[in-house]
């Protein structure tokens, strides 16, 4: 017999507008093995999680390493299709739409990122980070006409050479390309063929407008041009020339610097950064600088919703204060929303609205922030709230220590998930999967034990079934 | 137990050098926990692996300083006239910095030569003590940055044991736990092992000799076996005892078919009666080999470094007679190490590797493994770290109760101030290479005086304490950003994030001064803190 | 971090002023690998061998004291040296260094123009092979799936072809040449490349900031061309540069074996081999050549090792 969280629950949330919703997500990951890779079991990393995150406010997700918070995080953010369920973002339904739409969606909904180490790419500079996203949904205009003609020049320069090195193959004795090598005149050609075919592909570029087309013939012709130099030969020096200065000429298209620039350097000065720093890299700094440009990028599209997954997790006391600071700022200037994912109850406590506490793939609680750690109900709060170091040696915490260890995601227990951990376990924790009870106010909780002392669950007959022999 | 006293360590890289460490002074008693807590980059680590001397040497390199391991009172006190003097006269020869040993023996050499002289004339016992012992603090011979490399591999393992933050990348994977606590035991504690193996060589050369034959089978079998249908009421007393130890057991758990004893895969032989429980294809020559081991572990437990097993040991067919005995009693061992750090079923993880356990898990078992040689020190550097709030629980409980069994002491870094809170007798807090703070946690927390320590701690978000209206408020900021190393500021290295800088610091730099009796500070213009926290632990 | 500095001076002294500035990250870091590279002593003396080699095939014109013609036979061009029959087989003198061989041809002259020959078919091996094998490898490891299927079993069997066998094949069927040799060559290497490059591309495309792209809407070519590739470009430098002295050598081997470049041309296998016959009588002829491939190659390899190292992000800072 199972319980299952409802889909539609009553309201848990104030009068705000919904941004952000789950409805009874499930990610379960197929574990294959065997020769012909048939699917052997599932990791249910997500199984049945329904949250709902209004405007302007913090919503925290509290878990420990294995309950299934960051895969949370990825399905909310469209980066995982669930296995069932669904996820709405500003009423768009974020599991059916097409990969265009979802990448539309992406400008109001971004991530910030765990590891500032790993986030970024070592790579790349500063600028190019924090401008990616700018230049990735950079909707150009009308394409202006000498791009067009520049275009339409290089492809026909490319299809003759490419048609000029196809018929050398054919023809002996044109001019050797190398000095030295004197056996053979179809290596030349090969090159010839490559080139002019390179030529051909960057000339379409140059049509759709990629700025790595304009890199692209912009490389080739140069090359062109030394190659002419060396040689000595002075039509070819003057036709690459004059390519290059016409690629030269319409640079600005492609590589629309300028606005692209100050936009970043904007965002860069809005997080705390300096405009020095465009062209370093990411090694030369500091985590909690990371985490800024990190933050910058996130903030790039002017985003609603900013999902956050441990962002001060990798970070030093002071500095993670200094980049909580910076959030808050954020959220109260430009009004974002916040999901906060977390395992640092302070970190809970001191920024977020709502609390939803996760464990082993499912929320077992959810409510008001100060609710929740004033008055927790489900066990595991209680556990958590209780082992949370206090920096304070005077406060003699009673912790609650628990035994064992969280319980695999392939094989979780049946009936509660922490049934073999919970001190209040009884009969039907090892049996039901107990549903999120409401204690009022938009707190809500799933533990037996605790519903049945405050009245909202009775044991019946039906569902004290034992079936399983009790040694003697 | 350890003394740390003015260590210097510097890194000299292509950009410069980095003054990692400037002149540390730290004391960890026996029996207590000592937390050193600081951020990234302030040296925490590197104080950790200069005292084991594990500094890559290319770039880095211990300048100065002394560490004192297990140093007893009376020659500390002797040491400290003698420092006076040593120092007394190196500043009169214009030398300033940190002391070395070396430095120390220079100053004092006529001393320590006269020391010596009356040494070997003395004819009392009890002169010829006292005078070993000021021989001793002249030549500050607990100084371990001046012992051989030799010795200190001795020491590392044995004496000090440091725990590493990740499990994953400090435990070997390609060998299983067991093993990797049975290596640290044959290198520490061979004599011990090899008369343990003779102990049980000797049983199983019994059992051979009895002809007893044996197999393993599940308790449950077991059971049915033992039970032969009768009720467990009727059964004769001897039959009751090994009635109750099966029961104890798990029903698949694997017994000796002829003792009814625990007999996991990891061991050939069953531990209580000696009979060979596994398929033996030498099993015509098994008691020619028997004799031939122990008479090869009889000479190893007269002499470690005996040639005859060596030699055996290059061989590589007959290096199993000298070795693998010694490593299944070594995993016995570590069994016995895995049970006492609360893992329950220690034999199925002596027998898994690190890849194949949980992180708690993976902790524990380094935490087995580095008190296998019962320390008097151990390092425990970010150890609950990547580890969840719950497992940590359990790991600081693991650690407390070790150390009041062992009285071993702690030296605990974190950048957790609230672990330190919880565990922690004394507190040091680091800066940018040196101790800003000292004292016991009472009063470091409660009546903080380095602004240092009083940043970190106002700009710590808290929640059981503290009332509601701080939430969403802004968190204190310490202005400014830790120091680069390779160019640290000039006097006291905080003064441009201090919000009580004075002139002085500047340009001198603060030394450690007691303030109250056991809290010493670092700073020309400390701050007395009014304590503010009031418990108010949540429902 | 540096304030920010004021650029003054105009013109082209600003321009390169603010060049410098713009790039000084790339700088320090091209400066700190230059000092590690340094530090390495075989690497430099690779590096030696490598700029030595260059040197010599650049100036064949200058250093050598004979000079090849070339002959069009059928639809190639065959290289020809003049023969002085007076001279033949004369051990190594100071009007001929290295000696000469049967047809009188001096050596020495031969070998300044192998260098040449030997860079050349090192170049045009190479760099198709990686180019080649980099691209299948990137789109393999990127697809995953059944493209990645196929073209990892393509590459297999393309691994599984021995070089010799194919270049007895192709020359079997085309003709002796030595671009023919280089066809073969590049067919048997490219697979190599294609392997290192996917395995790269599938432990860098589950690093986050592969993910952190995605999440920001770049599509799949971006991530493939921007983040991953320039990721993923290290270790084919490294291979492809000591490639390339295994090249030379397996290129000089083939010709050994009657393979590759016309007998009579310059070019180091070959000559070993014309030098066969003569081992006794004149060793000087297989020695020279076989010389002047271990020192290059060599070279080549000792500085692909200090690259590697320089370029291993453990070793750094």
């Amino acid at each position: 017999m199972r319980a299952t969280q409802s889909a539609s629950e009553p309201a848990d949330h104030g009068p705000g507008e919904i941004l952000l919703s789950a409805r009874d997500v499930k990610m379960h990951f197929p574990m294959r093995g065997g020769l012909f890779r048939t699917v052997k079991g599932h990791v249910k990393a997500v199984d049945g999680v329904s949250l709902r995150v209004e405007r302007g406010e913090t919503l925290a997700v509290v878990g420990e390493s294995g309950c299934g918070k960051s895969t949370l995080a990825r399905l909310l953010l469209g980066l995982l299709e669930p296995s069932a369920g669904k996820v709405f973002f500003m009423g768009h339904d974020l599991t059916t739409q097409k990969l265009r739409e979802v990448r539309e969606q992406r400008r109001h909904l971004q991530m910030v990122f765990q590891d500032p180490m790993s986030s970024l790419d070592p790579r790349m500079t500063i600028k190019n980070i924090v401008s990616e996203p700018l230049v990735v949904h950079h909707k150009p205009g009308r394409r202006p006409r000498n791009v067009a003609v520049v275009a339409i020049l290089v492809l026909l320069f490319g299809a003759l050479a490419f048609a000029l090195s196809i018929l050398a193959f054919a023809v002996p004795k044109v001019p050797l390309f190398f000095g030295f090598l004197s056996t053979d005149v179809v290596f030349p050609s090969l090159i010839g063929v490559a080139f002019s075919a390179v030529t051909v592909v960057s000339g379409v570029g140059l049509w759709r407008e990629g700025t790595w087309a304009w890199e692209l013939a912009t490389i080739i012709f140069a090359m062109s041009l030394v190659v002419s130099v060396i040689f000595f030969s002075p039509v070819q020096i003057g036709v690459t020339a004059l390519f290059l200065a016409s690629l030269v000429s319409v640079r600005k298209q492609f590589v629309s610097a300028e606005e692209i620039s100050k936009r970043v350097v904007e965002l860069l000065e809005v997080v705390g950064l300096k405009k020095e720093h465009l062209n370093r890299f990411p090694h030369e700094f500091s985590g909690g600088q990371r985490q800024r440009i990190n933050i910058a990028r996130a903030l790039a599209l002017n985003p609603d919703v900013i999902i956050l997954d441990e962002p001060t997790s990798a970070l030093d006391v002071s500095v993670q204060a200094q980049i909580l600071n910076l959030l808050m700022e954020l959220q109260r200037n430009l009004g974002l929303t916040y999901l906060f994912i977390t395992h640092d109850l302070s970190v809970v406590y001191h920024i977020a609205d709502r609390v939803a506490v996760m464990y082993a793939g499912k929320i077992v609680e959810l409510g008001a922030t100060e609710e929740i750690f004033r008055n927790p109900l489900h066990p595991y709060t209680k556990a958590l709230i209780s082992a949370a170091p206090v920096a304070d040696p005077s406060v003699k915490a009673d912790r609650i220590v628990l035994e064992g260890e969280v319980p695999s995601p392939v094989h979780p227990p049946p009936g509660c998930r922490f049934h073999p951990r919970c001190w209040l376990a009884f009969e039907p924790c090892s049996k039901l999967e107990p549903e999120l009870f409401d204690a009022g106010n938009g707190h809500r909780f799933a533990c037996f034990a605790t519903a049945r002392d405050r009245g909202l669950w009775r044991q019946t007959g039906t569902n004290t079934a034992i079936d399983r022999p009790v040694p003697v | 137990m350890l003394r740390i006293e003015g260590l210097k360590t510097y890194f000299h890289t292509y950009e410069g050098t980095v003054k990692a460490l400037e002149g540390i002074h730290l004391e960890v008693p026996a029996g207590e926990t000592v937390g050193l807590v600081g951020e990234t980059g302030c040296g925490k680590s590197v104080t950790a692996l200069s005292v084991l001397r594990l500094i890559p040497s290319p770039p880095g390199l211990i300048e100065g300083g002394r560490v004192f391991l297990d140093e007893p009172e009376d020659i500390w006190t002797l040491r400290n006239g003698y420092d006076a003097l040593a120092s007394e006269r190196l500043k009169s020869q214009g030398w300033v910095g940190s002391l070395t040993s070396a430095r120390v023996q220079e100053a004092l050499r006529p001393e320590i030569e006269g020391l010596r002289a009356r040494l070997a004339e003395s004819k009392s016992g009890e002169e010829k003590g006292e005078l070993r012992r000021r021989l001793q603090a002249a030549t500050s011979e607990f100084d371990i940055l001046q012992k051989p490399e030799d010795q200190m591999r001795g020491i590392r393992g044995d004496k000090i044991s440091m725990i590493f933050q990740e499990p994953m990348t400090a435990l070997n994977p390609v060998f299983t736990v067991g093993e990797q606590i049975a290596e640290t035991l044959i290198l520490h504690r061979k004599p011990a092992l090899c008369a343990d193996v003779l102990k049980s060589l000797d049983r199983q050369i019994q059992a051979r000799q009895t002809g007893t034959k044996a197999r393993r089978t599940t308790a449950a079998r077991a059971l049915d076996r033992l039970l032969a249908g009768r009720e467990p009421a009727t059964l004769e007393t001897k039959e009751r005892e090994r009635y109750a130890q099966l029961a104890a057991l798990k029903p698949t758990d694997e017994v000796c078919t002829n003792c009814y004893h625990k007999a996991p895969r990891l061991w050939d032989y069953c531990l209580a009666c000696g009979v060979r429980l596994a398929f033996d294809p030498w099993s015509w020559f098994r008691g020619r080999i028997m004799r031939m081991e122990r008479s090869l572990y009889e000479r190893m437990l007269r002499d470690p470094e005996d040639q005859l097993v060596d030699f055996v040991g290059t061989i590589w067919f007959l290096r199993r007679l000298v070795r693998k005995r010694l490593r299944d009693e070594g995993i016995r061992w570590a069994v016995d190490m895995l049970s006492e750090v609360k893992i329950s079923d220690p034999e199925r993880i002596a027998g898994q590797y690190p890849f194949e356990l949980s992180g708690g898990m993976r902790q524990r078992s380094m935490i087995a493994m580095m008190i296998a040689c019962n320390p008097k020190l151990l390092i425990a550097d970010e150890p609950t770290t990547a580890l969840d709030v719950t497992v940590e629980a359990q790991i600081l409980k693991l650690m407390k109760e070790l150390q009041t069994r062992t009285k071993m002491a702690i030296l605990l870094i974190t950048h957790d101030l609230g672990i330190v809170a919880e565990v922690c007798d004394k507190v040091g807090v680091m800066y940018a290479g040196s101790i800003a703070e000292f004292g016991t946690t009472e009063q470091v927390f409660h009546r903080t005086m380095h602004p240092y320590t009083n940043g970190l701690m106002e700009s710590i978000p808290r929640f059981k304490g503290s009332a509601s209206e701080e939430r969403k408020k802004e968190l204190y900021i310490i202005k400014g950003a830790v120091p680069n190393l390779l160019h640290p500021p000039p006097g006291c290295r905080f003064h441009p994030r201090c919000p009580r800088a004075l002139d002085v610091c500047k340009e001198v730099v603060p030394t450690l001064t007691q303030m109250e009796p056991g809290h010493l500070v670092a700073c020309h213009n400390p701050v007395p803190r009014v304590a503010a926290l009031t418990p108010e632990v949540a429902a | 971090m540096a304030t920010e500095i004021e650029i003054g001076g105009t013109g082209i002294a600003r321009a390169w002023r603010k060049f410098l500035q713009d790039h000084a990250s790339r700088i320090s870091d091209l400066k700190y690998s230059l000092f590690l590279f340094r530090k390495n002593r075989l690497a430099v003396l690779g590096l030696a061998l490598l700029l030595a080699t260059l040197a010599v095939a650049l100036a064949a014109s200058v250093l050598a004291l004979q000079h090849p013609f070339y002959v069009s036979v059928g639809s190639d061009l065959e290289q020809r040296w003049n023969t002085d029959l007076s001279e033949r087989l004369s051990p190594p003198s100071f009007a001929h260094p290295f000696g000469t061989d049967q047809f009188g041809v001096d050596w020495y002259s031969k070998v300044i123009y192998g260098a040449g020959t030997a860079l050349q078919v090192g170049l045009l091996v190479v760099i198709p092979a990686s180019l080649i094998g980099s691209l299948l490898g990137l789109v393999a490891g990127f697809k995953g799936g059944i493209i990645e299927e196929a073209i990892m079993r393509i590459t297999d069997v393309f691994l599984s072809i021995p070089g010799l066998i194919l270049a007895i094949a192709i020359t079997g069927v085309l003709g002796r040449s030595i671009v023919h040799v280089m066809y073969a060559l590049i067919i048997t290497w490219w697979p190599w490349y294609a392997r290192l490059v996917r395995g790269q591309v599938l432990s860098v495309k589950e690093r986050q900031f592969v993910e952190s792209a995605k999440s920001v809407g770049a599509s799949p070519s971006r991530l493939m061309m921007r983040h991953i590739l320039p990721n993923t470009i290290s270790p084919v430098v490294v291979q492809a540069s000591m490639d390339f002295g295994y090249v030379i050598l397996t290129a000089a081997g083939l010709g050994f074996l009657g393979l590759g470049a016309v007998p009579g041309t310059a070019e180091w296998g070959v000559m070993i081999y014309e030098g066969i016959n003569f081992l006794f009588t004149a060793p000087w002829m297989s020695t020279f050549p076989g010389l002047a491939i271990v020192l290059a190659v060599l070279g080549f390899n000792l500085f692909g090792d200090g690259l590697r190292d320089i370029l291993d992000p453990r070793l750094r800072r």
